[in-house]
Order: C-alpha cells, then sequence, then structure tokens
C-alpha cells in the first residue's frame, strides 16, 4: 500500500513543532516583556488631572519643599495629599483670577474635595510605608524622579516588586545622608571609594539590616 | 512525653469521641470529605474530579497573562480642610463607654480616618483594665449594620424627626397644661446608669408630676428587687474578687454577663497567678444547675438542680449561724468543707447567688456574706441614686386602670423579651419607640425612632463599682439616628439641645463651671471622670431583715427532685437577645456547647434517653400553657431533670442576620419553672456544632496540675532537625497562654475577627467545619460525662519554626520570616489548601467562597485597612497580628527621640491578648530573656502541643492549675494530662 505521507509531510511535521514551541516561547517572551515595559507599568506615562499642578513651577522654580504640602511622609505609611486649604494658602493671594486654579476656588468655596488621579500606585495588597523609607535615608528622587523636572506628574520608576526587591536585597546603593532626603539634586560623590565609603557609613549609621527586609510580612499582610 | 503511655484520665470533646460512635470516627477520619461538599457521594463526585483538571489546565495558562497586569486606576481624595490631630493612615484613638444594661466598660477605640475600626478596653477603667468581653467588641459590627433602623416612622410611614418631636411636645404640654394630676404620660425604660439622663428624668418626672419610669431588664431584677427589700433603697453590689481568698457561687456566673465581669475575672485570674509561685491560690466552689464557665474554672463545681440548690444555700446560711435558716444537708462532705473553708477566711472570702435566683436566696447570701464579715471587703453595696422606678409587671396593672395615655419606649424591646406585655401595649393610645432596630416593639408603635449607636453618641455612665466614665461618639449618626437623651430633651420641650450640649450641660452644674472645661477635658481623655467623692457604700444591718418575710425556698416554688424543671440564662451568642442581627456573635460558639448560629434546650445524658432524645432531636417544652418547640443538645454536666433554656433568639424582626434564629424562650412564664413537660415532636433539626471539627484524637493536647504540689518539668526533648537554624532577627516573637487564666470566654476569638477582618461564614458553612475564626477556643470534658471537669484551650496559630505547612506550598505563599513569623501571602495564595492539610494544628482557614461581604457599603467602614480583605480561594491564619508588629517596629525605629530597632516589651500586644479579660495570652520577645513571654516559657509546667511532631512551635502553654480542697473527696486531686 502507498505511504499515506510524503516525505515533505516530515518537514511540516518538524515546522509544525518548532513553530509551536516557538509560538508557545513568544508568548511567554511576550507576557514576561509586557509586564516590564511602560504599556503594563505605566512608567514615564504623563497622567492628567484636573488642575494641572506643575511640580516644576512650584519645586524646581518656587523652591517649595516636599513636605509642604506632602506632610505625613516622615510620620506615616502615606505621605499625604494636601488639602485644598494648602493651595488656597498662597492661591487666595497670587494668581487668584487664574483659569486653571478654578476647580481648586470651586473645592474651597463649595467645601467638596479635589480629585487627583493616582500616579504611583501599589497593589492593594502591598503595604507600603513612606516614614521608615524617608527616615532612613531613601531620597523622594529615589522612587518619585525628579519632579522639579515634572511639568505634570508622572511615574518615574515601574514600582513593580522586582523594582523594591532591587533596592531591599542591597539598600546601600540607595541611600543618601539624612539632611539630603528632600533635595532634588544631590549626587552621590564621583569617586567609587568615597561614594562605597559613604554607602557604608550610612548604612551603619541608619542601622539598616538587609536581613529581613526580604520577609513577605514586611509588605504583605 | 510522647504518646506511648496510655492516658491515665481521657479528655474527650464530645460524647461520641468518647464513645467512638462508627459515624464519629468516620467523620473525624476526613477533613475535607466530598460529602460536605454538595452532599454527593464519592462516586458521583469522580467525574468532577476530572472536569477540574481540566478547568485547572485552562485556567492556568489564562491566569498567567491576567496576573500580572497593572492595578486599576485609583483617585486621591484629599480634604479640604484637614480635620486637627489627624495625620493621614495613622490610627486616632478616643476614650468612650460601652454599656449594656447596668454594664459599662470604659473602651478605647480605633478610628482609622473618621471611622470606628477596633474597640479596645481602656486600661485606666475599673471595670475594664484594658479588656473587654465579647459584646463589646461586636459593637463595632453593630454600628454598621446596614439593617439598622434608618428613618423615622409613623404608622409605619416614613415621617420626619421634626414631626415627632412636635408631638412628643404637644402631647407632653397637653398633659400638663390640662393640670391632669397624676399624669398619663410614662417613660419605660431599660436600666439606666447614666447620671446625665438619670438627671434628665427626674426633671421629667417633676415637671410631669404622677410620670412613673418603668424599667425593665430582661436579666436580673429578682436580685435588684431582692436588695431594695434589705437595704430599703436600690443599690447595686460589686465584687472583690482580688480580695476574696474563697469563692462560693450559687449558679453565679460571675465572668459573664453580669456588671463588672471582666474585672471580676481579672480578680479571679490574679488570685491565682503563676507570679507567687501558686503559693496563695484562691479557690472557687461553684454549684449550678448547668455548667458555664464560671463553673468550668471551679476547683469543686457541684451540680445542683435547682431545688437541691435551694437546700444548699439555706443549709450552709444555717452552718454559718443565721437565725431562721434549717440545715437539711447534715451529712455533706461538700457542704462541710465549704463551711470550714469559709470560716477560715472570714472577711475574705465571698458568697454569690445568681440574679434569677429567688428574693429568699439572696436574703440568705447577703446574711451569709455579713456574718463572715465580708461586707464591705469582698462585696460591697452602692446606693444607686436613681430616681424611683417600678417594675414591667405594674404597667400591665396601670394599663388597664386607664392611667396610661403616652408611653415613651427608650431602647428596650418588651414585646419580645417580656411578651405578656403585649395586649397591654395595644391598649395604649400613644407609643413612642426609640430603637436600634425596626423591632418587634417598634411594630407595635405609633412612632418609631431610630436611636444612634453608642459610638455615634455622647453620653455617660457608671460602671459596677461607682466608675462614672465618658461616653463620647466616634462617628456621626450614619442613619440620622437619635440618642435617648434627645429625646428625652425634646420630651422635656427643650428641643434644640444636642446631647453635647445635655451631657457637658449636666456637668458643668455638678463640677461647676470655674473647672469645668479642664475636668471635661481631662474626663474625655483618660475616658474615666473624677466625680465629686462618691456616696459612701450603704452598710448592712442586721436589723433591717428583721422585718423580712424570710420566705422559706420551698419545694412549690421549685418543683420536686423527680420532676422535669427549667432553668432560662441569657445566651452566650445575643445576651438577652439585643445582638442577634450581629453575625459576628451568632457564630462564636457558645464557650459550654460550642453551638452557633441556634440555641438549644440543654439536657443532660440521662434524661435525653429517658426522653429518648438525642442531640439534634426536636422537643416540645410545655412550661405553663405555653408550649414551644425546641432541639436539644445534650450537655456533659448538666444536671438531672433540669432543661436549660438559653434566652435571646427566636427573634421576628431583628433584621436579615437575627430573624428567624432558634426559638424563643421568652415565651415561657419563667415563674413557672417548674410546672415543665418535654415530649419528642418526630422531627430533627440540625445544629451548628463546632466542638467535633479538628479533634486530636487522645494526643496530649491538655494538662492539669494541682497547686502546691511538686511538678518536675519534662526534660525537653529536642529532636535533630535537617533545616538549618535561618532565623537572625535580634528580637524573635513567641506567645504564651496560660490555661489557668483562660476561662474561655472567646474574647480574644471575636477581637481577632474584629482585628483582621475575618469573615462569618454562616450556619451552613459552619456545619461543615468552615468557620473562619483564626483563634478558637477548643473545649475539653475530663472524667465521668455525668459530672466531668470542663477546660478552655485557644488555639491559634502556633507559628512552628520547623512549620509543617511551609514547604508544601507550591507556590510559596506561606514563608517564615526572619523574627520567627509563619507569614501568609495572599497574592500568591492559589488555593491548593496543602498548607492546611499538612498542618497539625488545624489552625489554617481557607475561604471556600466569597465570604467577605464586599456589597455592602456600610460594611466597609468598620474594616481595619491595616489588613489585607481576603477573597475567595486563599488560605487565611493567624498572624500574630504582625501588622501591629510592623507598626510597632517602624514606630520605635523612626522615633524622633528616641529611635530604636528593639521594641520595648509589652509595647506589641496581639489583639488577642489585649482583649482577653484574664491576661491568659502572652506576646513578646523569646530572645530576650528578660521578657514576660520568655520568663513564663521558663516555668516548669510550660508545654507545646504536640511537642512530639517537632514542630516547635513559638506558641506553647502553661498547664492549668486548680486548688482542689484536699478534704473533699474526688478526682480533682490528682495531677493528669491526657
Amino acid at each position: 500500500m502507498a505511504a499515506l505521507f510524503t516525505p515533505r509531510a516530515n518537514l511540516f511535521a518538524r515546522l509544525a513543532i518548532a513553530g509551536l514551541v516557538g509560538s508557545i516561547a513568544a508568548v511567554a517572551l511576550a507576557t514576561y516583556g509586557w509586564d516590564r515595559s511602560s504599556y503594563s507599568t505605566h512608567q514615564n506615562l504623563f497622567v492628567q488631572q484636573t488642575v494641572p499642578f506643575s511640580h516644576q513651577h512650584h519645586v524646581g522654580s518656587i523652591g517649595l519643599d516636599c513636605r509642604y504640602c506632602h506632610t505625613s511622609v516622615e510620620k506615616s505609611a502615606f505621605a499625604g495629599i494636601p488639602p485644598t486649604s494648602t493651595c488656597m494658602n498662597c492661591h487666595q493671594q497670587i494668581w487668584t483670577e487664574a483659569k486653571v486654579l478654578e476647580p481648586v476656588r470651586t473645592s474651597w468655596q463649595t467645601n467638596k474635595p479635589l480629585i487627583w488621579q493616582r500616579v504611583n500606585r501599589l497593589p492593594d495588597f502591598v503595604f507600603f510605608n513612606h516614614s521608615i523609607h524617608v527616615n532612613k535615608g531613601i531620597g523622594c528622587v529615589e522612587c518619585h524622579g525628579r519632579v522639579d523636572q515634572m511639568p505634570l506628574m508622572y511615574a518615574a520608576q515601574p514600582l513593580t516588586m522586582q523594582w523594591c526587591l532591587d533596592c531591599h536585597r542591597d539598600p546601600a546603593k540607595h541611600l543618601r545622608p539624612a539632611d539630603q532626603v528632600f533635595s532634588m539634586e544631590w549626587q552621590p560623590p564621583a569617586s567609587k571609594d568615597k561614594r562605597k565609603a559613604q554607602q557604608a557609613a550610612l548604612m551603619e549609621s541608619y542601622r539598616i539590616h538587609p536581613i529581613g527586609l526580604t520577609d513577605c510580612s514586611t509588605c504583605h499582610r | 512525653m510522647g504518646n506511648n503511655a496510655p492516658p491515665s484520665r481521657p479528655f474527650w470533646r464530645s460524647l461520641d469521641e468518647l464513645v467512638g460512635t462508627p459515624q464519629f470516627k468516620a467523620w473525624a477520619g476526613d477533613e475535607f470529605a466530598p460529602e460536605m461538599f454538595e452532599k454527593k457521594t464519592r462516586a458521583e463526585m469522580g467525574a468532577s474530579r476530572r472536569e477540574m483538571l481540566k478547568l485547572a489546565a485552562a485556567s492556568f495558562v489564562l491566569a498567567s497573562l491576567a496576573s500580572c497586569s497593572r492595578a486599576p486606576e485609583q483617585e486621591l481624595v484629599p480634604y479640604v480642610h484637614t480635620p486637627a490631630g489627624r495625620t493621614p493612615a495613622r490610627p486616632q484613638h478616643f476614650a468612650t463607654t460601652l454599656t449594656r444594661g447596668r454594664e459599662s466598660i470604659g473602651v478605647i477605640v480605633t478610628s482609622n480616618e473618621g471611622r470606628p475600626t477596633k474597640i479596645e478596653g481602656n486600661p485606666k477603667h475599673p471595670a475594664s483594665l484594658g479588656a473587654t468581653d465579647t459584646f463589646a467588641q461586636a459593637e463595632v459590627l453593630g454600628l454598621c449594620d446596614p439593617d439598622r433602623s434608618q428613618a423615622v416612622l409613623h404608622n409605619g410611614q416614613v415621617a420626619t424627626w421634626d414631626a415627632f418631636s412636635r408631638e412628643l411636645q404637644q402631647r407632653l404640654s397637653r398633659n400638663q397644661q390640662a393640670q391632669t394630676i397624676p399624669s398619663t404620660a410614662h417613660l419605660l425604660t431599660g436600666p439606666i446608669t447614666s447620671p446625665s439622663m438619670l438627671d434628665q428624668i427626674t426633671r421629667l418626672m417633676a415637671k410631669n408630676p404622677g410620670m412613673k419610669w418603668y424599667v425593665h431588664d430582661p436579666t436580673g431584677e429578682k436580685a435588684a428587687i431582692a436588695l431594695r427589700s434589705m437595704f430599703k433603697q436600690d443599690v447595686q453590689p460589686s465584687f472583690d474578687l482580688a480580695a476574696a481568698r474563697v469563692i462560693v457561687s450559687f449558679d453565679c456566673d460571675l465572668f459573664f454577663g453580669i456588671p463588672g465581669s471582666v474585672r471580676y475575672a481579672r480578680d479571679f485570674a490574679n488570685g491565682r497567678r503563676y507570679t507567687h509561685g501558686y503559693s496563695s491560690v484562691n479557690r472557687l466552689y461553684v454549684a449550678e444547675p448547668s455548667p458555664t464557665i464560671t463553673g468550668s474554672k471551679a476547683d469543686h463545681r457541684r451540680i445542683a438542680r435547682p431545688t437541691e440548690l435551694a437546700g444548699l444555700i439555706e443549709s450552709l446560711a444555717a452552718r454559718l449561724g443565721i437565725t431562721g435558716a434549717v440545715d437539711t444537708l447534715k451529712d455533706d462532705a461538700w457542704l462541710n468543707a465549704v463551711a470550714k473553708d469559709l470560716e477560715a477566711n472570714a472577711g475574705h472570702s465571698l458568697i454569690v447567688a445568681g440574679t434569677g435566683w429567688a428574693v429568699a436566696a439572696h436574703h440568705w447570701v447577703v446574711q451569709m456574706n455579713a456574718a463572715l464579715g465580708n461586707i464591705g471587703k469582698t462585696v460591697s453595696f452602692r446606693p444607686s441614686n436613681a430616681p424611683p422606678s417600678i417594675d414591667l409587671a405594674s404597667l400591665i396593672t396601670d394599663v388597664n386602670a386607664h392611667k396610661v395615655e403616652s408611653l415613651i419606649i427608650l431602647d428596650t424591646n418588651p414585646v419580645y423579651d417580656a411578651p405578656a406585655i403585649t395586649t397591654a401595649l395595644a391598649n395604649i393610645p400613644w407609643i413612642a419607640h426609640v430603637g436600634l432596630y425596626n423591632d418587634e416593639t417598634a411594630a407595635k408603635a405609633t412612632w418609631h425612632v431610630p436611636m444612634a449607636h453608642t459610638l455615634e453618641s455622647w453620653g455617660d455612665a457608671t460602671a459596677f463599682d461607682g466608675t462614672v466614665s465618658a461616653i463620647q461618639p466616634l462617628i456621626a449618626p450614619l442613619y440620622g439616628g437619635k440618642s435617648a437623651m434627645e429625646v428625652l430633651a425634646n420630651a422635656l420641650g427643650e428641643p434644640l439641645k444636642t446631647d453635647y450640649d445635655l451631657v457637658s450641660d449636666y456637668w458643668r452644674r455638678v463640677i461647676g463651671p470655674a473647672s469645668f472645661d479642664a475636668w471635661w477635658r481631662t474626663s474625655l481623655r483618660e475616658g474615666v471622670m473624677a466625680t465629686p467623692a462618691p456616696a459612701a457604700p450603704v452598710a448592712f444591718d442586721q436589723a433591717s431583715i428583721r422585718g423580712l418575710q424570710s420566705t422559706r425556698l420551698g419545694q412549690e416554688t421549685l418543683g420536686t427532685n423527680e420532676q422535669l424543671c427549667a432553668v432560662f440564662r441569657p445566651s452566650s451568642g445575643t445576651y438577652d437577645g439585643r445582638y442577634a442581627n450581629n453575625a459576628w456573635l451568632q457564630e462564636l460558639p457558645d464557650p459550654i456547647t460550642k453551638l452557633t448560629w441556634d440555641n438549644a434546650a440543654w439536657l443532660s445524658e440521662k434524661t435525653a434517653r429517658h426522653f429518648n432524645v438525642t442531640t439534634g432531636d426536636v422537643v416540645r417544652i410545655r412550661i405553663a400553657s405555653t408550649t414551644v418547640e425546641a432541639p436539644v443538645i445534650i450537655v456533659p454536666g448538666q444536671a438531672e431533670f433540669t432543661v436549660t433554656l438559653p434566652l435571646g433568639y427566636g427573634r421576628t424582626k431583628a433584621g436579615s442576620v437575627g430573624s428567624g434564629v432558634g426559638f424563643n424562650a421568652y415565651a415561657f412564664d419563667q415563674e413557672m419553672a417548674f410546672d415543665v413537660e418535654l415530649k419528642p415532636a418526630g422531627r430533627t433539626f440540625p445544629l451548628a456544632i463546632t466542638q467535633e471539627h479538628s479533634t486530636m484524637e487522645g494526643r496530649d493536647i491538655f494538662r492539669t496540675l494541682v497547686a502546691n504540689t511538686p511538678h518536675e518539668k519534662e526534660p525537653k526533648v529536642v529532636h535533630l532537625s535537617m533545616y538549618p537554624d535561618r532565623l537572625q532577627a535580634k528580637q524573635q516573637w513567641g506567645l504564651s497562654i496560660d490555661l489557668t487564666s483562660c476561662i474561655g470566654c472567646n474574647a480574644c476569638t471575636i477581637a481577632c475577627q474584629s482585628e483582621n477582618n475575618i469573615p462569618t461564614v454562616g450556619k451552613e458553612e459552619v456545619k461543615m467545619g468552615r468557620e473562619m475564626h483564626w483563634i478558637r477556643i477548643d473545649r475539653y470534658f475530663e472524667g465521668e460525662p455525668e459530672d466531668p471537669a470542663i477546660h478552655h484551650q485557644p488555639v491559634p496559630c502556633m507559628h512552628c519554626e520547623q512549620a509543617p505547612c511551609e514547604p508544601v506550598c507550591p507556590v510559596g505563599a506561606t514563608q517564615h520570616s526572619q523574627d520567627g513569623l509563619n507569614e501568609m501571602v495572599y497574592n500568591r495564595c492559589i488555593g491548593t489548601r496543602y498548607c492546611s492539610n499538612n498542618c497539625p494544628y488545624k489552625v489554617r482557614r481557607f475561604n471556600f467562597f466569597q465570604y467577605t461581604d464586599r456589597e455592602t457599603e456600610s460594611r466597609k467602614i468598620s474594616r481595619n485597612p491595616q489588613v489585607t480583605v481576603r477573597s475567595r480561594g486563599v488560605i487565611e491564619k493567624c498572624t500574630y497580628c504582625v501588622q501591629r508588629i510592623r507598626n510597632a517596629q517602624i514606630d520605635a525605629d523612626i522615633d524622633p527621640d528616641r529611635p530604636t530597632q528593639s521594641v520595648a516589651d509589652g509595647v506589641i500586644q496581639t489583639a488577642c491578648q489585649q482583649v482577653c479579660p484574664t491576661q491568659a495570652i502572652v506576646f513578646g520577645d523569646v530572645a530576650d530573656d528578660s521578657s514576660r513571654v520568655s520568663k513564663l516559657k521558663a516555668l516548669p509546667h510550660d508545654y507545646a502541643l504536640l511537642e512530639e511532631l517537632n514542630t516547635r512551635p513559638r506558641t506553647t502553654y502553661l498547664a492549668e492549675v486548680r486548688n482542689p480542697n484536699p478534704e473533699i473527696p474526688g478526682p480533682t486531686t490528682k495531677e493528669s494530662h491526657a
């Protein structure tokens, strides 16, 4: 009886297997890549707000300290979004007629809060605490980027668990002196030796012990 | 000690287990038996397992795509003006008071962004000392109950508060203008201890001469009547168990339900704590017809039917030389020993009788205390300084005499718990009901006003010992409720006064305007008011007794020994019925029967056999002319031919949770408790009992010791392990539970539920063993089924150093932290339940269904934001309150004055530890030898559960110590463990 399949069928069979394996691998790689891309993490994506608040103007030009608005960053898990009264501290006196500030004035007068779209977000099952990070020498810039150069806010970092773990496994690289935590321009010493020495000294003075930083219950409760 | 030696005295959890019925063995062997799921047999389930695998494969692929996407968009909504003193994400704490009839417990409530989420005791309040009972913990749920009344109703139609207020004032002023003497408007309330409200009532009665104030207390009126007759005024008793070396209780459940019970439990436990090496231990004798948690802690518990109990009280009185008492039990060894013990401890002893007991019993008891010199030392009587009140029964007479035209009912539900009143109420032209729910009484009222919850009101309250404390609201009334004081203000013609004005005005008058502001601020901050010198305790004058008819506790009132008699008790689930709609309390197992979601008629095994019934059979109980059907539950330790009927169930208008649950024991006339008949009804009723879940099959679980006998600590056998010692954090966490102190009250269970957002699962799921409590109290009987000892053992997660649950998780959802915690990561869990399978203590709970209510808006406010709210399909378990540990560690580390990386001992208290009335649970650093928990673990009688499995649990127990009287023969004189 004649063969059902010609020798060419072998080629198709092999191509099909290779194609199947290849497409599974492609899907896996695509998922892997997609998860880490800014499509997924929204890194560097400007977020539209009701009021186009410019950190570049308020922090960069005017020189407000982070804590003027984000008041509870040293004391609490949540850094704090300023109440309308903080905005009105200044804007009762300056730019009182500006159209962009209309929602702020309306909020003030009607006693209804302003609604902001959250830019730096973590899932609900992550319990992030600002105060411990800030008190242990992690600068605002480390995670939030150069806000003094942001006309509109965007997430400067991917904020994935992998990214958090990179620091939790080796915090030394991301530490800065306590008085520089809220500084925008601070850079670590240029020379590698000085940098390493400073990092070691900071690990010591902040009493940071990496063991335990990678315990699940540190962030997941 | 391994499980090689046969148990010297077997511990058992249920009669089925003791006997080893074949059904029990099958049930115990199969934890996740498919019979439980949708009632299919294994054969029928066969096909669906394949289906399950197919679906699992498909969903695995799909899950990989869905799992790692970004969290949904969120809005940030700041304040317009930040409220003073509020830091975002940091809770605030406010002191207030929670009341239940004459009980008042000072509490400190945690408020997250203006929402009360957790109630703790106020360490400065003498009724609390930092602890609370189960009912106080449950108030957080009661506050956000969506079934709470939300609108003013006029004849069932929605109306306005203003309309009610106008009509109320009109009604009362008509009364006054017409010079109608006496007033035909009257007031009906529950027991009130609030000085400012009592002042309002006094003023109201003065403004309406002839107005009567009826006080209805579904539990405990007889004691009040007895005391009033002896002291010629209203007095409140309070006990000092710390000063008592010998305590004799005649059916008085000291540790549950009576004003001061939390404090009494603490004082009792302090009298038998390890700190003094048990050298001077108190002794508790209890005689009762039906087991209670007080009875379970007794060194000698005597089962006595009500007739026998009456004889015991009078015979003891005779022995102590009380004139008029006749000793009918001359050869009773128990009574001999008790009398001797009391006389040896005159002035340091205490005799109490239950509040439901006849007036004559209380007469004897007060006289006995007086004879022993206890008055002023272990028991004192405080004048209650309330305007004169009348009991509810007189209301019926007054209605029949047409003396009642208008009735204001404040926060009491007599149509449900005193149904004899219902026909009388129908004859009152105008009734205004103020209550939390549109309940049975509201249905019969002309007007119904939603009451503001205690957590929404201003007020004050007096505790068992006379301490006054303020009630301050944690949140504005959610449903526009009005407090009882605001209603009374309207009745007084002061409609614009808020309850804040009313309370502060009263105290301004009492304290004086000059020092009021500072005093008021201190009172609110401390949670205790420094009131001007309280009235001196009332002395007991023997002469006052002479005029009284010393009614004998005769047979005619208590029935004969052969005849069935009934005992009525407030239930652990709903108290007197007021908490029927509270799912946490409904699902909390009764400490003795472990029954949830229902009440049942308690019978002893012999009695049940006599009537040919068993647990779950429905019987028809007739008392006098009322018949009610009730399921039976067999309770070891119950007196023969005595049926206990727990009150507070069988409600019809409690809300969606509580209506139709259980049978209504209030339907019976409690005075006729000797005329009882019982017949099987020929059907069964399923009961959700948790006791048989997770049995431990004769292993060494519970240990008891006798005080002052030498005991060698068993040498700790450390088995080698192939796992490396890996824990490197400086502080290592551990827990110690003192079984001597634990009274089995379940406060820890419900505090944990409140702190950790634990859902309730409902009766059907509890029947399948799926209750979600992270800490449970296992109850063990010991000895003979007719007269067993009862023991309680709280079981949280053991946080084993070599946890069997950790290596078996396929996705690594449970890990071990560097400081000794067994961590649970909900977002990784995929629900294989292998960890729960491997846990020898069965402390891991699985969300089989979406138990957490994600829909009801009002429920969202009371959840603790520090703990994840779990969804369907994940395992959860006790975390040693890791949120409290981490927050305390962060706070210590960022402290601006003295940052430290070691949290001081005692700063971190787990929820179960903080609420425990007897401080049985201690949490702390086991790596620090000077910490309290380390000292406890070093004691010779410290032991771990199932030590031989080498799990090395961080949770260990101190064996229970009892102090039996060697002169009373019985099995309690030996040391034992299973």
